[in-house]
């Protein structure tokens, strides 16, 4: 943060950003957050942020508040979240072509057998 | 008494509240096959033989499409009385994609990732597409009780067995790794705090695959994806639309006439090849339904490939969303995420009965809520309108007291702005134009089976949904062949030795529409919706739109 948006320290704490927030989000706040490197909150705090741009064009002290958000909700979507650990596996066991035989299998069934195996499938309660 | 809703609408929810505690204690029954088909044969728009044309010309002669999207068909182009110098070239690239949206954008980054010199043209900005308005999730079997196989299952029965398994087999095989890659980009996945990542049911799904960002999924994955490519510095034309491909005497495409939207210059790119990634075709509102798309969707992809000799397939099939605001006025038409459904409201008429099973697949939950409407289960709205309860208070109930807001804030945010609190009050909804499940005809790589280095990826493209698509395949979708595409096109532009640029099949395709007669005083492709404040230049004289 420091590196990328050293203006997020100019911060006056005027609040104008909060104030212009069509999302009505707590902007400033997440600007806070950024400044302590508290990147999980920044992340969680913005989310909800369209980028409009309307926090920003108040801002006396030039900060690009959406650009600061999408920094922390990527950073923290790569590299704070845990690893979700199913979906490695899953990934690893279709380049090992764990499912290519069964793949080919249904592709080649006649529709017949399709409408029955799909009209009597068992749906996850 | 709380009562943000017209008198006769208050009266309706009493009736709502009365059945609520009963009907939650049982799951509506789920319709068998051929109860489907009845009900979608008689209330499904798909089968109102009066809003669909037969296209005269081109691959598709003979075939149905709907009136709005004939009537581009059988349009000419506006560069007919135009003399555009192919001599000059403004952009030379080796792959040229023409869409800013998720689709295109994947794309971009692959075909960046392989080395190749690639563009991004899009007549509005990147980022401003339909990707960017998708709510509801993703969709890939990544799951212990869950396969790659099951999926195919789902969206290939989902689709009434009409996709080209091929195509279903690329997006549900890829889907995992799909995912990963979003992840790896900083998409921030709704997760538990092991890791593993929250997910329910959609619409006719048999297992819980649907991965979230709450209920902005395609807003979180289209802004990292913006973010990523803007980062690798990727040129991105704005405001420029493609209004032509550009072929070679080889029978190959050359690239394309792009038109600057505020100047109403034209200017020439040359690529090695050319992906359509132009997205869908809500704003030509067929049969006159509001739509949830954004400003663009207007088929313009559709009609520069078929003009250009690429076939289209299943453009007589489109998505109509069951769930489109419908009250109150200023919302309508704007997508209910199925989310919704997905976290346990139900769909409930006028008489407070759940007449059907709130996850049915998306053309039969369409057809009910119409059927309800049009036999006087229907809630009535000012100004003629109708429309049939979603009853969100349950999902306050059935997980707890803020899962609303947790699960589904963009949907609250859109209610409260008109006052409407949906933990306390049930919300009015009536489908709305959603998707195009058709378009230009691709092969399992991506690439168009008539002009060997054009592809198509995104909603543009035709045949991996069948004649109806599954929520959450849609955002993979664009995400597996935008990527898919990517790849392909900057492998191919390696061996492609492009000849001297035409426009010659553009005036062959005006003769043909001389030679079948067919005249429509209209210039193809739409660029931006009717109602839009534009003059549009009709063979030489300016009418005011």
């Amino acid at each position: 943060m420091m590196d990328l948006y050293p203006e997020i320290y100019s911060c006056v704490g005027c609040n104008a950003c909060t104030k212009a927030c069509t999302q009505d989000l707590n902007v400033m706040q997440y600007i806070a957050y950024a400044q302590r490197g508290e990147l999980e909150k920044c992340a969680e705090e913005s989310f909800d942020c369209v980028s409009c741009g309307c926090c920003s064009v108040r801002c006396p002290a030039g900060i690009s508040h959406p650009m600061v958000g999408l920094l922390a909700r990527r950073l923290t979507g790569k590299y704070i979240a845990p690893e979700a650990k199913h979906l490695t596996k899953r990934v690893e066991e279709i380049h090992e072509g764990a499912y290519d035989d069964l793949i080919e299998q249904i592709m080649q069934k006649p529709i017949t057998e399709m409408e029955e195996l799909y009209n009597n499938r068992d749906i996850e309660k | 008494m709380y009562a943000p809703y017209p008198e006769n609408m208050m009266e309706s929810i009493k009736k709502v509240e009365a059945t609520r505690a009963q009907r939650m204690a049982t799951e509506p029954r789920r319709l068998r096959a051929d109860e489907k088909d009845a009900l979608l044969k008689k209330f499904h728009p798909d089968y109102n033989p009066d809003a669909f044309a037969e296209i005269k010309v081109g691959p598709n002669k003979g075939q149905k499409a709907p009136l709005e999207l004939a009537e581009m068909l059988h349009s000419t182009s506006r560069l007919i009385n135009e003399k555009i110098d192919l001599t000059k070239i403004d952009y030379d690239v080796d792959v040229l994609v023409i869409g800013g949206g998720g689709a295109g954008s994947s794309c971009a980054i692959e075909a960046h990732n392989a080395g190749a010199n690639v563009m991004i043209v899009t007549k509005l900005r990147i980022g401003d597409a339909n990707t960017m308005m998708a709510e509801g999730g993703i969709q890939a079997a990544d799951k212990e009780n869950d396969s790659p196989v099951q999926h195919y299952l789902d969206c290939f029965g989902g689709g009434h067995f009409a996709a080209k398994p091929e195509l279903v087999k690329r997006l549900v095989m890829e889907a995992p790794d799909a995912i990963k890659w979003l992840n790896d980009l900083g998409v921030e996945f709704d997760k538990q705090a092991d890791g593993t990542m929250v997910t329910t049911h959609g619409g006719g799904t048999s297992r819980k695959r649907m991965h979230a960002a709450k209920d902005y999924s395609g807003a979180e994955i289209m802004r990292t994806l913006r973010d990523e490519v803007i980062n690798r510095a990727i040129p991105v034309v704005e405001f420029t639309s493609a209004v032509e491909l550009i072929k070679d005497e080889k029978g190959q495409v050359a690239g394309a006439v792009l038109l600057n939207m505020e100047t109403g210059d034209y200017s020439v790119a040359r690529a090695k090849t050319v992906v359509i990634a132009t997205g869908g075709a809500g704003r030509m509102h067929y049969q006159g339904f509001p739509t949830s798309n954004h400003y663009g969707a207007t088929a313009d992809g559709l009609v520069l490939g078929y003009r250009a000799g690429a076939a289209l397939l299943y453009q007589d099939s489109i998505q109509y969303h069951p769930t489109g605001a419908i009250y109150p006025s200023q919302i309508i038409g704007a997508l209910v995420t199925e989310k919704v459904r997905s976290v346990g409201a139900q769909l409930v008429n006028a008489n407070g009965e759940a007449y059907i099973h709130p996850l049915e697949t998306r053309d039969v939950n369409a057809s009910g809520v119409i059927r309800e409407c049009e036999e006087g289960r229907g809630v009535d709205v000012p100004g003629g309108l109708k429309g049939v309860w979603l009853d969100t208070p349950m999902i306050e109930i059935l997980g707890g007291e803020g899962t609303i807001e947790k699960r589904i804030p963009a949907m609250f945010r859109m209610y409260m702005n008109y006052g409407i609190d949906m933990r306390k009050v049930p919300i009015l909804i009536y489908p709305t134009l959603h998707y195009q499940n058709g378009g230009l005809e691709i092969t399992g790589d991506g690439f168009t089976k008539e002009i060997p280095n054009l592809l198509v990826a995104g909603e543009a493209a035709g045949g991996i949904h069948g004649r109806n698509r599954l929520m959450g395949n849609s955002l993979l979708d664009v995400i597996v062949f935008g990527r898919n595409a990517g790849k392909k096109a900057a492998a191919k532009c390696k061996n492609v030795e492009l000849g001297e640029m035409n426009l010659d099949h553009v005036k062959a395709y005006d003769e043909e529409l001389k030679e079948a007669g067919v005249e429509t005083n209209e210039v193809s492709p739409m660029l931006l919706p009717h109602y839009a404040r534009h003059e549009r230049k009709i063979t030489g004289e300016v009418v005011s739109a």
